[in-house]
């Protein structure tokens, strides 16, 4: 399972030295992902991670955006900045106006414009390219440079509709921790009946959980074990990027990720660790953990 | 005395074309690389452009690559030269520059421009026949911003773009290849326009540029080379006389010749020269726009030449 952090800016006069803090610290600790929503305080996301790919060099970068505006605006941010993370983007598209079709057709351009071939798209909200007489407009394919660094970006879907739209394009959706495991399991089962089993194994399914820690970044690292391992077992998680209760400071969110780094991802790798294991790191670590 | 002038460098477009191809992401890192070593030989700023839809990867985003350089530098500026701001929804537009002067710190440098080509437009459904309209909406959207607002600059020298500029006390950024008798005559209309408007807007210049050991022979070549890039991107786009430019070779020529005899190509005692006599005319930003097809040991030589040895020379006339 791989490991990440919803990232918020914990200072309003230097909200890119505290991200870039957060990040950094990921990445210093091994875990995988930071992701960036849209919302809140901070400001649009794909430029966030635009400025944080300066700053970090492994971590990968989910940025979730809402759908709305000009899928081609969606689609040259996401190449851009793929390519000044150097292939590290993961882009996921929210219905953030709870409007399926919305969301459906931003997908269904996405899918078009992130890849590196020529293409047209007809639909119901955007013409593309639009062939407008006053354009004199020729072209009748059109094509989103510069190319994504990697070969294929991952486009993950979220919202309360997205498994569905999700299934539809053959895309990941993304779980919001709060949905029962077994309504969880219940959509993955209806991907891989819409999708067949080959491809429903070569989807990630990511899921956003609350990580409920005090001011000084301490949490219940067993009862957050716990529940990751219950949804593994029950729909499949295998990328789990945890929210920090609002209101932290740099500080509680850099020991957030000391502690994820060291008493939560070892223990969600693999499928069981040996016995007496985990009780020698609390035996061990606070002795020797080099903070 | 003569006023300070801020000198800024141009243009990231991080393509990689047919003379010169490269790694896109290697690019992007050059940018940040390039923006570094800017800040550390006391350029103003640096500046991206914008073009969708090419073979090159000519960056779609300037506002992105401004991002990315100001995470990498503490002081420089990040300018946009130019955003197509008519192809975008001016609340977009007015996020994305109000988050990124608190990214940078307040070290933006926006600039805005009309744009020509037909394709770009299309592609987004936007007609190209409203864009003047469009353009001065989402200006006045922008400007609502207040403090948030990054300091504009209005490309072109079209007597509308003059206006638009003036009439808002936003800056000029006129374009590069004007001669320099131009130039004056194109402060000149700034200033009547501004006071026709009771506002005093800046006066920025862009110009093709390249730092050369004086000889003939290097001079030659960076003519060349501005040729090399200024021609393909000229015959694929640029209407001239109503027809694409690579179907009239003759005013393509023309158009290329105007290109190296407005450009800044010479030793630094030259250019700090001619840096001196815009200073004179007013202008008090020169975006110099090194030859985007350079390779990257020339291009970082000619920033260094630049840096060390014209800066000095019109910071002492300014001090």
């Amino acid at each position: 399972m791989k490991l990440g952090l919803v990232l918020s800016s914990a200072s309003a006069q230097a909200p890119l030295e505290s991200l870039s803090r957060q990040a950094q610290a990921l990445e210093e600790r091994g875990l995988d992902l930071a992701m960036i929503e849209q919302g809140g305080a901070d400001g649009p996301p794909l430029l966030t991670a635009a400025a944080l790919s300066a700053r970090t060099s492994t971590l990968r970068i989910v940025v979730a955006v809402d759908a709305g505006p000009h899928p081609l605006e969606i689609a040259e941010l996401a190449t851009v900045v793929d390519n000044e993370c150097n292939g590290r983007l993961v882009l996921c598209v929210n219905d953030g106006r709870g409007d399926a079709g919305l969301l459906d057709e931003t997908a269904q351009v996405l899918s078009a414009a992130l890849a590196p071939r020529p293409f047209r798209h007809d639909g119901e909200r955007w013409t593309i390219p639009a062939n407008l007489p006053e354009n004199d407009g020729q072209e009748q394919l059109i094509v989103v440079t510069p190319p994504t660094a990697q070969l294929e970006l991952p486009l993950w879907l979220g919202g309360t509709g997205a498994a569905q739209v999700a299934r539809a394009h053959g895309l990941a959706h993304v779980t919001s921790g709060a949905v029962l495991d077994v309504d969880a399991a219940d959509r993955w089962a209806a991907v891989e009946a819409a999708v067949g089993s080959a491809r429903v194994a070569r989807l990630r399914r990511p899921g956003v959980f609350l990580l409920d820690a005090d001011a000084s970044g301490a949490f219940d690292a067993d009862a957050l074990v716990a529940r990751l391992l219950a949804a593994r077992a029950a729909w499949g998680l295998d990328v789990a990027l945890l929210r920090p209760a609002p209101g932290l400071d740099d500080d509680a969110l850099v020991e957030v990720v000391r502690r994820l780094a060291t008493w939560v991802r070892p223990r969600v790798i693999q499928h069981t660790l040996p016995a007496g294991l985990v009780e020698h790191w609390r035996d061990w670590l606070p002795a020797h953990d080099q903070g | 005395m003569i006023a300070r002038m801020d000198v800024g460098l141009g243009l990231w477009t991080m393509r990689s074309t047919a003379a010169y191809p490269a790694s896109v992401p290697a690019l992007y890192r050059r940018l940040r690389e390039d923006a570094v070593l800017a800040e550390q030989l006391g350029f103003h700023s640096i500046w991206s452009a914008e073009h969708h839809f090419w073979y090159d990867g000519w960056c779609p985003t300037p506002i992105a690559a401004a991002a990315h350089a100001a995470a990498a530098t503490t002081t420089l500026h990040v300018g946009t030269g130019i955003h197509l701001l008519p192809l975008y929804e001016p609340d977009a537009v007015a996020d994305d520059l109000a988050w990124l002067q608190r990214l940078s710190g307040g070290r933006v440098e926006y600039g805005v421009g009309l744009g020509y080509r037909a394709g770009e437009y299309d592609g987004f459904g936007r007609s190209r026949k409203v864009r003047g309209r469009r353009m001065d909406a989402a200006l006045d959207r922008l400007l609502e911003l207040g403090d948030a607002c990054p300091r504009v600059w209005v490309g072109g020298m079209a007597e509308t773009a003059l206006r638009r500029a003036a009439s808002r006390g936003v800056g000029v950024m006129l374009p590069s290849t004007l001669k320099p008798e131009q130039l004056a005559v194109a402060v000149e209309q700034v200033h009547a326009a501004a006071e026709e408007a009771g506002t005093r807007p800046r006066i920025g210049v862009m110009k093709y540029a390249w730092a050369t050991d004086g000889s003939e022979r290097q001079r030659d070549r960076a003519a060349e080379r501005l040729s090399s890039f200024t021609r393909e991107y000229s015959g694929s786009w640029f209407p001239l006389k109503g027809q694409p430019g690579f179907e009239v070779p003759e005013l393509l020529d023309a158009q290329m010749r105007r290109s190296a005899e407005t450009a800044l190509l010479g030793a630094p005692d030259e250019l700090a020269e001619r840096l001196r006599g815009y200073a004179e005319l007013g202008v008090e930003l020169c975006m110099l726009h090194l030859v985007g097809d350079a390779r990257l040991p020339d291009h970082r030589a000619t920033m260094e030449l630049i840096g060390q040895q014209v800066l000095p020379a019109l910071s002492e006339v300014a001090a």
